[in-house]
This record gives C-alpha cells, structure tokens and sequence, in this order.
C-alpha cells in the first residue's frame, strides 16, 4: 500500500470505524485511542497489508484491541442469553432511533459488534467471522440473537408508549 | 466386412441400438438362420437396458422438500423474517411470507418490528481529526525510523561518555597558541608570571597516547611579549627522546610570536631535563583542536575517542563486552587497523591511507 492509498483509507474509513468503535465503548476518547492505535499498526503494515484488504485488517484489529481493552478493565459483558431480557423500561424515549439505539446499547458486546459490522458496514457473515473470530454459523447465531432481542426490546417499549 | 462367428456380437449391438441399415439387417437374418445356436445370445442383448431400472428408483418424498405456504407458520416466522431483514431470503420464500403475513395480520406488526431492528449509520458521528493520522508522503520508510533512533541514541550515548570522560587521552582542547617544546623526559607543571591563568596542555609527541598534565600555566597575557617559565614542573610521563608540544590557552590575549620563555627546571630534580628549551609559536589565528603535529592524526583521535566512548556506553546498556582497538604499524607509530570486539565477535576495520 502506498502512503496516498494509506491517506485514502482515512478518509475512506475513518469516520466508520470510529462510529463502531465508540458504539461499543461508549466513550469517545477510548475510541479515539482505538482508532489512532488501529492506523498506527496499520502504517506499520503498510507494506504488507494491500489497500483492497486495509478495511477489514483495520476493523479486524480495531476490534481485538477493543476487546483487548474491555477484558483488562473487566467490563466486558455476560453474553448469557437470559441477559438479554433482563431489561426495564423506566426512560422515556423521543423516537424510535433512540429506542433502537438504547436497545443497541444492552446488547451483549458480541452481539452489538456482529449487527453493528452487519448492517452498518454491510460484512458478509463470512468476514465478520474473520474480524470476530468467529466462525460463520456462530456469526448467524449472535445476529439472529440480536435480532430477536432488538425486536423484542423495540416492541415491549411500543407496548408502554 | 461380412458378419462372421469373431464378429456378430458387434453386430448384434448396431441391431439393437438401432444403428443398422437394412442391407446389414438382411444379412444379420441370413447370419442367425446359418447360426441358430447365437439365436438366444441375440435376443439376449434386447433385455439389457438400464432404462427399465432407472425408472423404477424414485424419492418417495418429493412433497417435503416442496415449499409452500403452508410451511411458514408460528414456529418458523421468526427465523424467517430474519433472513428477510437479513436480505438473504429468496425471491419465492420472499413471496410466501408476504402471503402469509397478509394472511395472518397479526404477523405484520411482527415483521414491522423487525424491519425496524436494521441499524442505520449516524452520520454524524464521525472522527474529526483525520489528519492526525494522515502521513505525509515524503515520509521516509518505517524502517528508517528504527535506524534514526538507534543512531540517535548512540550518538547521544557517545556525547554523554565522551564530555564526562576523565581520561588523560582528552581529544577536545581548544587552544589558542601552541607552544614547541623539545623536552626531556618528563614535564611538570608550567607557570606564568603573573596571576593570568592560563591553560596549557602538554602532549606527549608520540602518536599512540596523549598525556595532559595539570594543564595550568600562569601567564603575563597582558603583554604580548609573554614569557613562561616552567617554574614548577611536575612529573608527566617519562619517555626517552620525548618531543613535546605545550598547547597554551591563553585567556587574555595571544602570547606573541618567537616570545621567549625561560624553562628554569627549579623542580626537576627526579628526572633531569635535557634541553628544556620551550618556543612558542604564537601565531595569531585560532590553533586546531588538537594540539598534534598532524591535523590527520588529531581527526583520527577524535574520531577513535568518539568510536571508543560510544561502545563503552553501548557496553555500559547492553551489559555486553563491546571493546574497540588500534593497531599500529611496526615500522611508524601510524594506526593501520581498528578492531571492534562485541562479545565474542570481532569486526577489524582496516584504515587507508592513515586518514579516515
């Protein structure tokens, strides 16, 4: 990769793996730091990694380090299927976004990770299984999961208003 | 070629895949009607067809695999609204569920739910300081990084060793005159006689060590008619036939050339002085750094007291044997080699020309 087709990646990909890191931590200087490290091992790469493949090497370790981080500050989430309905509704809610996006914040981490790389940056099952780790058929499972929790959360709040 | 005993049963195949024309088929009669004992052989060859037995092999449940309607129900209607939320249900199934949600009402809501399970980007939400990671396309290659900083701290290294160096072999003199003496053996301290102080550094005029002495010199700098004595003189290093250079710093104003200086040995008394004569030359330009005969020679030691210290202090952080050594011609004292020892490899560095 040359360093203009480096600099295209920051402006191709920059904003997308902010907006799904932050998503995950909940915290925007972490996400950041993520980000800067992630562009870091990159450039350290950049003789290595081709600018067809630098999208999915970024989220790949934008992620691990992620997760990395979350388990040395022990804030990582059970990933328990009854978690996911362990939830209350005392918050009052402007619109469904915000429904959907509180409903997005009480996923498990995997879960979150695997319908944000989903339906925000469009993956295949097959490469979030490469980013995750994840093999296909657990990458369909977490988004089923998720999907069915999504749905559920947005119809219980519905039922409230 | 006319049907015979070696050959019928080619014939007997064209009859029944219907491959012979009618002059042959007359012949193949008139073969049989020779050779009635091949009659059952060719009738033989009518029953074997593997048609007959394909058609009989069926999959019994055809039906199952058959979708429909009737297949998406309660149970199922989750998953496969999903896969439609997924975008990886096709175009029939697609179809089937919009029938059976138009069918079954309740079911819109629940599939209006899950449509709205779909996360959209927020565009707003985006890093705003890109050019923080941004690099600039002059930039050298990562690896040069690597090379400029281990080079960087070395030479930091070698600066640190070498302005902390103690050693009589000091190679940073800065000197404004330099004074010729043909000395004895030995040579102690030099004095003016006034109360200007003055630096001297006396040098031994053999090229393998430098030996500085107390470097003090009392001088009348004032008056550029200077004259030094060496009133007192301390013990230097004793060699036979030592021709030596005094380096005069002078703080005040340059000793003026040829100015005579007075060598009374009052204090050598151990070791007897012969010819104690001291010139100065004073030339009124800036003297090298070095107070040598041989510019060369002086470039080669500041080089050598560079080399030295900078693998000393690698020494000192890397805990490692890491040793540099001249080696002198046996015909002049002239460094022809360096040898770099770095645990339990050595490196010999041949030197050209006795300049670097």
């Amino acid at each position: 990769m040359t360093v203009d087709e480096f600099n295209r990646c920051v402006d191709l990909y920059a904003d997308n793996l902010y907006r799904f890191i932050v998503k995950s931590v909940k915290d925007v200087h972490k996400a950041k730091d993520i980000v800067q490290d992630t562009y870091e091992k990159l450039w350290l790469k950049v003789n290595d990694v081709e600018s067809t493949n630098a999208k999915s090497y970024m989220f790949t370790t934008a992620y691990r380090t992620m997760i990395d981080q979350m388990r040395r500050e022990r804030k990582q989430e059970r990933l328990e299927e009854s978690h996911l309905f362990a939830v209350s509704h005392n918050k009052t809610y402007s619109d469904a976004k915000e429904v959907l996006n509180e409903a997005l914040n009480k996923l498990p981490e995997l879960q979150r990770s695997v319908i944000m790389l989903r339906d925000y940056e469009g993956y295949a099952y097959d490469e979030i299984g490469e980013i995750t780790g994840l093999n296909e058929s657990q990458v369909k499972v977490y988004i089923f999961r998720a999907r069915k929790f999504l749905k559920s959360y947005i119809g219980s709040v519905e039922a409230v208003i | 070629m006319s049907i015979s005993e070696y050959n019928y049963e080619a014939y007997f195949l064209d009859y029944h895949e219907g491959r012979m024309d009618v002059a042959t088929q007359k012949e193949l009669t008139e073969f049989l009607a020779r050779h009635p004992e091949l009659k059952e052989e060719f009738e033989s060859f009518e029953s074997v067809s593997l048609n007959e037995l394909a058609e009989e092999i069926t999959f019994e449940n055809k039906e199952s695999l058959k979708r429909s309607v009737a297949n998406i129900s309660a149970s199922n209607f989750d998953d496969t609204a999903i896969q439609y939320i997924e975008e990886t249900l096709n175009a029939i199934l697609t179809n089937e569920l919009m029938a059976f949600v138009k069918q079954n009402p309740k079911y819109e809501n629940e599939l209006d739910l899950y449509r709205k399970t779909k996360l959209v980007a927020d565009t707003s939400i985006v890093f705003d300081n890109k050019k923080s990671l941004k690099k600039d396309s002059r930039t050298r290659p990562v690896i040069w990084y690597y090379w400029s900083a281990a080079a960087s701290i070395a030479i930091l290294i070698a600066a640190y060793f070498l302005f902390n160096n103690n050693s009589n072999q000091s190679a940073t003199i800065v000197i404004s005159n330099t004074a010729r003496v043909d000395t004895p053996h030995a040579i102690q301290q030099v004095h003016s006689e006034n109360n200007k102080e003055t630096q001297a550094h006396v040098v031994q005029n053999q090229n393998a060590f430098v030996s500085v002495t107390k470097q003090i010199v009392r001088h009348s700098a004032p008056n550029r008619n200077s004259t030094l004595s060496t009133n007192s003189i301390t013990t230097l290093t004793e060699h036979n036939n030592i021709k030596a250079d005094i380096a005069v710093r002078n703080n005040a104003t340059p000793v003026k050339k040829d100015s005579a200086i007075s060598t009374a040995s009052n204090n050598i008394s151990s070791l007897p002085v012969k010819d104690t004569s001291i010139h100065i030359n004073s030339n009124q330009e800036p003297a090298p750094q070095f107070v040598s005969h041989n510019n060369n020679e002086a470039k080669s030691k500041s080089v050598f007291a560079f080399a030295s210290n900078t693998f000393k202090g690698i020494k000192r952080f890397l805990k490692r044997g890491v040793e540099v050594d001249r080696y002198y011609s046996k015909e002049s004292d002239k460094v022809i080699a360096y040898q770099i020892t770095l645990g339990d490899n050595r490196f010999t560095l041949p030197v050209r020309n006795n300049s670097y």
